[in-house]
């Protein structure tokens, strides 16, 4: 589970983003339950494309069905 | 238990059996052909693993049970055969099936039975069928028959069908030909004929039979235009009620039904296109004049005409291939609505599908200028289409925040590891992302986490910090429904996160919640599980 040598996410990127956005800074921590909820985005929004691209009959994921799906995911990520 | 009944049956088999356990005879008399079993040696080795697996599988320790599960592979089958009987005995259509299957194969059989007849006397089936098969055995013949050919043409076709070598000549002759050329023809001029000709006289012919009748059809809301002269026709049909004067010579019941024709005809989304229509006159001018000069009082029909022309101009002209399906619809209810008036007017339904067509070419025309709308709209999507192809790229080069901070865009390795672990949770066939799905995952990824920013900023602000917390990203997976009865957030972390994040996440000591608290005990055992 663990990448070894691997860093499991950036989490330099991560805070300036979050900080860009947000214009506030960030506690130490917060950022590691930040990207397990991108994780958690990013599973709901493949598991919905995955559905939607088998019901339009493709194999892989296609991103057509991602983008369909980006929006109902995203507004379910709305906090 | 398995090494020492072999043993004590290796030695007396009879005897040990059924002192051991009344079960294991039960077992071996009930489940297995016992003679020739005990007679030979083998039965040993059968017995002992079979109690190994009774005991094993079910630690039931009465005996009737082991009794029960002992013969399972002959009971399965015995119940199986059993089940198996009921089936065919409940299902009832076996007979008729077979009757009815025997009727639905009739072709078939038929078409074997000849096969059967033919197979033996007819060597002529290589021969149809394709020249690299009969190339082996009739080439030897070809040179004579050619030669028959050559002295008689006039027999070919026979002599194709019999015999091998020639059917592409024959399937040639056609273009070859000349009176084969013409039968193509022929349709070819019938097709183009109607298209003019045909046509003409379902014009002019309803309005005549609307005079008489007058009001019986769509077709009669044209005659009703009559006393008005204008070649708009459909558009003055509201002007009925109020202007037509000249209309009141028919009775009040025409009038009922002109008025459900007007609802019709309003269903059928004419009342969107009558704006259109003052410019069409022009155009049809333009188009076919001879066509509005020959019955100034049939106007609608030929408004009608000359929509049709126009629109098949239109149509050459290239309208775009995407636009025309959209009209489809129409087209469709006003053929629904041409139809009824066919059908009342007495007009031959032969013509149906011209007539479909020329109401696919009518709305089209009569929404020429909706088309040339919808194209501006269509082009003005296909541009934002564009622009919004062409805005990620700029974003992702240099992203300037709504507080006007750059940020840098997620690594796409990164998004697409993540992707991808996802995917294999997903359990969709092909795991592969594409370039175009991660370009995707990467806008939307994007996009959340500009939503999950700003969403992060608004619980901060409010409860008055500079700082976004580990709280304030609990209570937006708490919203997010992520975090709720049934997970909360460790657990969500285990499932998702390396050991190391996990580690993180417990480690910071300042979590003055209570909640927290509580869900980290529980969590702590969870995670002692998983360490070891």
């Amino acid at each position: 589970m663990a990448l070894v040598g691997k860093k499991p996410y950036p989490k330099a990127t991560v805070k300036k983003i979050i900080k860009a956005h947000s214009n506030l800074n960030i506690k130490k921590n917060a950022d590691v339950t930040v990207y397990l909820d991108y994780v958690l985005f990013m599973e709901s929004l493949v598991r919905e494309a995955a559905i939607h691209s088998k019901q339009s009959g493709e194999r892989a994921l296609a991103a057509r069905s991602v983008k369909k799906v980006t929006r109902d995911t995203l507004s379910k990520f709305k906090g | 238990m398995a090494t020492t009944p072999t043993a004590n049956n290796g030695s007396r088999p009879t005897d040990r059996t059924p002192s051991r356990t009344p079960a294991n005879r039960l077992l071996a008399t009930s489940a297995e052909p016992p003679s020739s079993r005990r007679v030979i040696h083998t039965p040993l080795d059968r017995t002992a693993p079979r109690d190994l697996l009774n005991s094993l599988r079910r630690g039931t320790p009465g005996s009737a049970r082991r009794l029960n599960n002992a013969p399972t592979p002959h009971a399965k089958a015995a119940r199986r055969a059993l089940n198996d009987r009921r089936t065919a005995m409940f299902t009832p259509g076996k007979k008729r099936r077979q009757s009815l299957m025997g009727q639905r194969e009739d072709a078939m059989q038929l078409l074997k039975n000849l096969g059967r007849a033919l197979a033996p006397k007819s060597q002529a089936i290589s021969s149809s069928s394709s020249s690299g098969s009969s190339a082996s055995s009739p080439a030897t013949r070809r040179p004579s028959i050619r030669s028959r050919m050559s002295a008689t043409i006039d027999y070919d076709d026979e002599f194709d069908d019999d015999d091998a070598p020639i059917p592409r000549p024959r399937l040639s002759l056609p273009i070859d030909n000349d009176d084969d050329d013409e039968d193509l023809q022929r349709p070819e001029l019938s097709q183009l004929d109607p298209d003019q000709t045909v046509e003409l006289p379902r014009r002019f012919l309803p309005p005549q039979r609307d005079s008489e009748l007058p009001r019986v059809s769509l077709g009669s809301l044209h005659g009703g235009d009559f006393p008005n002269h204008d070649p708009t026709g459909e558009v003055d049909m509201p002007s009925e009620f109020s202007e037509g004067a000249p209309d009141r010579d028919r009775t009040n019941l025409s009038f009922d039904r002109g008025t459900a024709e007007g609802d019709l005809t309003r269903r059928s989304s004419f009342d969107l296109q009558m704006p259109d229509f003052p410019d069409f006159p022009d155009e049809g001018e333009d188009d076919a004049p001879p066509l509005q000069f020959d019955s100034p009082e049939r106007s609608p029909s030929q408004a009608r005409s000359l929509l049709e022309i126009t629109g098949r101009d239109v149509m050459d002209a290239g309208v775009e291939p995407e636009a025309a399906p959209a009209f489809d619809d129409f087209g469709s209810d006003r053929g629904e609505i041409e139809d009824f008036s066919s059908s009342d007017e007495g007009v031959p339904g032969a013509d149906d599908g011209i007539d479909d067509r020329g109401a696919s070419f009518d709305v089209i025309d009569n929404t020429v200028g909706d088309i040339a709308d919808i194209t501006a709209i269509s082009a003005v999507a296909a541009d934002s289409e564009r622009t919004e192809k062409t805005k990620p790229p700029l974003k992702k080069r240099k992203r300037i925040s709504r507080h006007g901070i750059e940020y840098p865009s997620l690594p796409s390795t990164f998004v697409k590891r993540v992707a991808q672990n996802a995917l294999q949770n997903s359990g969709l066939s092909n795991a592969r992302i594409s370039a175009d799905t991660l370009a995707a995952l990467e806008q939307a990824s994007d996009w959340f986490f500009e939503q999950l920013g700003d969403d992060l900023e608004a619980y901060a602000s409010h409860a008055k910090r500079k700082t976004i917390e580990e709280s304030d990203v609990v209570t937006l997976m708490r919203r997010q429904r992520q975090v709720g009865s049934s997970s909360t957030v460790f657990s969500l972390a285990q499932k998702h996160l390396p050991r190391e994040l996990l580690q993180e996440l417990r480690m910071p000591p300042p979590q003055p919640v209570k909640r927290r608290q509580s869900k980290r005990a529980r969590d702590e055992d969870g995670n002692g599980e998983e360490a070891t």
